[in-house]
């Protein structure tokens, strides 16, 4: 089960590089005017949507539910229990994380010096230095991301992002939507990789405005 | 999320009229939803209003801000953060120059 999510969150980075392209053609306009994404796939037109106050409200029931399941399982570990094994086996989690921080600070103090520049030379060199510590920052936080991604907490929210994809995911049928899967199971179970990794990708933008697909 | 096209929408001549006759008149649309706006629509909307006190600024002759810097996503980060830290410094200059020109009586606890 958990491997599928992951493979899921993997598909969505797929999805991404399609979707890039359509950006790049300016059609990222189309995303922004309404708050609903409609999308084609060979001849169908989906579309994903903001949920109604009910659906978040059964969305709260169902990660509540998730929530429950996990902490009764013994296998998962929260992200605290994960992050004392790893100290265990030498990798400093605190540390990564300080790491990520240390350039934080260091990226705004090089940020104050470009804001003074007008020096062609000296913004490419402050440029590409703040770039470097972001390129560091943004590989730090893959590797920690990777390394909690079968905590409590990470498992918690990919149940959530793909609960939300399977309730607002849908199909145009003349003039009436209607939703793609019949139930999360379906959806769960579901091969169309192409479909869900697009319908999650939009729902990134729709909802949770995570900016996974961007290193800067 | 692609933060890149989104900035290059929000500072376009385009949005930027929009968003001014929006201000100014509270009618004319932006989305087609009025209300319920997605997390793009509502960062879109932050850099709608962030590239417009650019602007202005610009007009003001803020010192350090050029059509460039506009123009180039890291050196707007840059003046927006100097823009924030002088703002922080000025406002805390501010409080301690009214705490100590306040006619308030300051309150001396003493030990028993």
């Amino acid at each position: 089960m958990e491997e599928k999510k992951i493979t899921r969150e993997e598909l969505a980075k797929e999805g991404l590089e399609a979707i890039r392209k359509i950006e790049q053609e300016n059609q990222f306009e189309n995303i922004i005017k309404d708050n609903k994404i409609e999308f084609q796939i060979d001849d169908k037109v989906y579309r994903v949507r903001k949920l109604t106050s009910l659906e978040e409200q059964e969305l709260e029931k169902q990660r509540r539910i998730k929530y429950t399941a996990l902490v009764l399982d013994n296998s998962y570990l929260f992200k605290k229990e994960w992050v004392a094994k790893y100290l265990e086996k030498g990798i400093d989690l605190d540390k990564k994380e300080k790491k990520i921080r240390a350039n934080q600070y260091e990226i705004e103090t090089l940020l104050l010096k470009l804001a003074k520049t007008s020096d062609p030379k000296n913004i490419d060199v402050l440029t590409e230095s703040i770039n470097k510590l972001k390129d560091e920052q943004f590989e730090i936080s893959i590797e920690v991301t990777n390394l909690l991604q079968y905590c409590v907490e990470s498992q918690l929210s990919n149940f959530v992002i793909s609960y939300t994809t399977y309730v607002v995911l849908e199909v145009k049928d003349n003039e009436n939507w209607n939703k793609v899967f019949k139930s999360y199971e379906e959806f769960d179970k579901s091969e169309n990789n192409l479909l869900i990794g697009k319908a999650l990708y939009f729902v990134n933008y729709l909802i949770y405005g995570e900016n996974y697909s961007e290193k800067k | 999320m692609n933060l890149k096209i989104l900035r290059t929408l929000a500072k376009s001549e385009k949005f930027q009229a929009l968003y001014r006759r929006a201000k100014d008149t509270g009618v004319i649309k932006i989305f087609k939803n009025d209300y319920n706006l997605s997390k793009i629509q509502d960062w879109f909307f932050y850099y709608l209003e962030v590239y417009n006190m650019l602007y202005q600024d610009l007009a003001n002759k803020e010192p350090y801000l050029t059509e460039e810097v506009i123009k180039n996503d890291l050196r707007c980060d840059a003046y927006l953060l100097m823009k924030s830290k002088t703002k922080n410094k000025k406002e805390e200059k501010n409080k301690k120059e009214a705490i100590t020109s306040s006619n308030i009586p300051s309150i001396i606890f003493k030990k028993k």
